[in-house]
């Protein structure tokens, strides 16, 4: 509805934008959606000033539904008001806890907000939201809320789990299939895209006098070099020379030495070994819904390999950094978490180990069973998982839940695990089915988050899905947050029970 | 009746309103009964999405008549000729009811 005096000059501009629309959706049906940096700085301010209030609008384009121009958000919020808050409060224990998990504009501001739009000749492309504590990812309820109601638009997430470091997804959404977007800067000329490394090691090129100042260790046996990332660049480094003497003198004498003591003396007895054999992994499309990067589920084949009984604790972490072991508040048995990726991978070298690929992972968690837990079904996961139904919002001891049948602690819930592959939602249809592992340079940067890490498992604020053996998750692997740890791995050693 | 951008494509191309304005629908109709009548008829892919068995708004729709929002669980009685209808998301994510 418009004013009669606007209406024909506004049919006009909206038949503009409706013929372009159909001629110009070549930037979403690449699968990416075009910011231009101010329009992401604009945005991310706005949402930062109203944290930790949620943030909801539309995004907005004259042309090109995958180029949006600007955006609106909205102000009122009436989520609280009582026709809504009980309705929220059946969704779980999660919604009664946190008043501000959801959303709903006010009808009065919708329709301002409307005509707006419609008086400046734009159209809605894209909806976004804010998660305040969950990561980036697309909820059931997301899916539900946008296919019922925005059958033609992409969704944006901002998750402000780590507000220093916000995140931001992006979702094409359609009934049967929800895939994530390729975000790109909307001034940078389409096949110009700066790549990441995979690794995060940006280079390899390190003088060899650097490398063993930088993989040199204390008297105490921890690295000199505080920077992990420097570190991990430096390991890598070395092994690219796949020169020997180096790799004897600057490696296994150096920034190795004692890693099996080490491995032997505070991470052998809590680790489990595990026979291996073949399970099948990922999620049959019938059966995708809105998680996304599962599909197809496909048989794999691992070797035997050793996996951590318990997520990393602060106890153990604090050998490698000091830090930890001076926290007098945090419990020792608590799980480590803040650590990014890049510690996670240079703590798990310095004892010896690795990460677990995602293949390990899943399999692990599941013991390698085809249910969407560990366990039968969602009434018991509360008996194996500190999560947003029992949890109460906070991080947990490890190994005060059940073990699976592996005699497994916490795979669901407490902390989200870092896993060793670098993350790229169409993985599975290319995986190799023996020990499979993304970690292919070129894979990582062809994916729509390039660089970004695999995390699993969900934590003491996911919600049952998010806990799924099956689900995955991505962040940088520089990202920190208070959910976010890890286990280790290890290929089985000779005597290993 | 003016419906938003993301509702356009549920009106169908065969029924697109004479392809002379977006997103704006003419309906002959003296009585919100009649006007969902209409819609069912002419637009079932839209009717389907936005109104209930009953003929109410669904759940995540807003009506607005002449400029004013239509309360949740009331509805207009009668219409008359030149009556604007605008049909509206309320953007919400938490719950679908």
């Amino acid at each position: 509805m418009v004013s009669r005096t606007s209406g024909s000059s506004l049919t006009a501009c909206l038949m503009d934008a409706s013929v372009v629309t159909s001629a110009g959706r070549s930037t979403l049906d690449r699968g990416e959606i075009r910011l231009s940096p101010e329009l992401r700085d604009r945005l991310l301010l706005a949402v930062r000033r109203r944290h930790p209030k949620k943030s909801f609008g539309y995004f907005l384009s004259d042309v090109n539904e995958g180029s949006p121009i600007d955006f609106l958000l909205f102000e009122a919020d009436i989520r609280n008001d009582p026709a809504w808050k009980d309705r929220f409060g059946s969704y779980g224990r999660y919604f009664v806890q946190h008043d501000d998990a959801g959303f709903v504009a006010a009808p009065e501001e919708s329709w301002r907000l409307q005509k707006q739009i419609w008086s400046r000749g734009v159209f809605e492309v894209g909806l976004f939201h804010t998660h305040q504590r969950h990561p980036g990812n697309f909820s059931r309820i997301d899916y539900e809320m946008h296919v019922q109601r925005f059958p033609s638009l992409w969704h944006m997430i901002i998750s402000m789990r780590n507000p220093d470091l916000p995140q931001v997804r992006v979702f094409e959404v359609r009934k049967e299939e929800v895939r994530e977007l390729v975000l790109r800067d909307a001034h940078t000329p389409l096949g110009h895209e700066q790549r990441a490394s995979p690794r995060g090691a940006g280079g390899l090129r390190i003088p060899l006098a650097s490398l063993r100042e930088l993989l040199r260790l204390d008297i105490k046996g921890r690295p000199n070099c505080s920077d992990v990332s420097l570190l991990l660049r430096a390991v890598a480094a070395t092994r690219a020379t796949q020169d020997a003497d180096l790799l004897d003198e600057v490696l296994t004498r150096g920034f190795l030495r004692h890693s099996q003591d080490r491995y032997y003396e505070h991470i052998a007895p809590q680790m489990v070994k595990l026979d291996g054999g073949h399970y099948r992994m990922g999620t049959r499309p019938a059966n995708a819904r809105h998680f996304c990067g599962e599909t197809p589920d496909h048989v794999v084949r691992l070797s035997p390999f050793e996996i951590g009984m318990f997520p990393m604790t602060n106890q153990v972490f604090s050998l490698f950094d000091a830090g930890y072991r001076d926290v007098s508040h945090r419990d020792k048995s608590h799980p480590v978490v803040h650590v990014s990726w890049i510690e996670a991978a240079v703590f798990a070298l310095w004892v010896g180990c690795r990460l677990p690929t995602e293949a390990e992972w899943e399999f692990a968690c599941g013991n390698g069973s085809g249910a969407e837990w560990c366990c039968h079904d969602e009434s018991e996961l509360a008996r194996y998982a500190w999560y947003s139904q029992n949890s109460d919002g906070i991080i947990h001891r490890v190994g005060t839940r059940q073990p699976n049948a592996a005699g497994l602690f916490d795979f669901h819930g407490n902390v989200w695990e870092w896993c060793d592959d670098t993350y790229d939602q169409d993985f599975y249809p290319r995986s190799p089915p023996m020990n499979p592992v993304c970690l292919d340079p070129l894979v990582g940067e062809q994916a729509s988050v390039p660089g970004n890490k695999v995390c699993r498992g969900g934590s003491m604020h996911s919600l049952a899905e998010m806990c799924r053996t099956r689900f995955r998750l991505h962040e940088p692997p520089a990202f920190r947050s208070r959910d976010l740890g890890f286990r280790l791995a290890a290929p089985v050693r000779q005597g290993t029970s | 009746m003016r419906v938003p951008s993301p509702l356009v494509g549920l009106l169908g191309e065969r029924e697109r309103p004479d392809g002379n304005s977006w997103g704006m629908i003419q309906l002959d109709a003296s009585s919100w009964k009649a006007a969902v009548s209409e819609l069912w008829e002419r637009f079932p892919a839209l009717a389907e999405r936005v109104l209930t068995p009953l003929g109410r708004i669904a759940p995540g729709f807003v009506l607005v008549v002449n400029d004013e929002v239509v309360q949740r669980g009331e509805l207009p009685e009668s219409l008359r000729p030149d009556d604007e209808l605008g049909l509206i998301v309320q953007v919400s994510g938490g719950t679908a009811a």
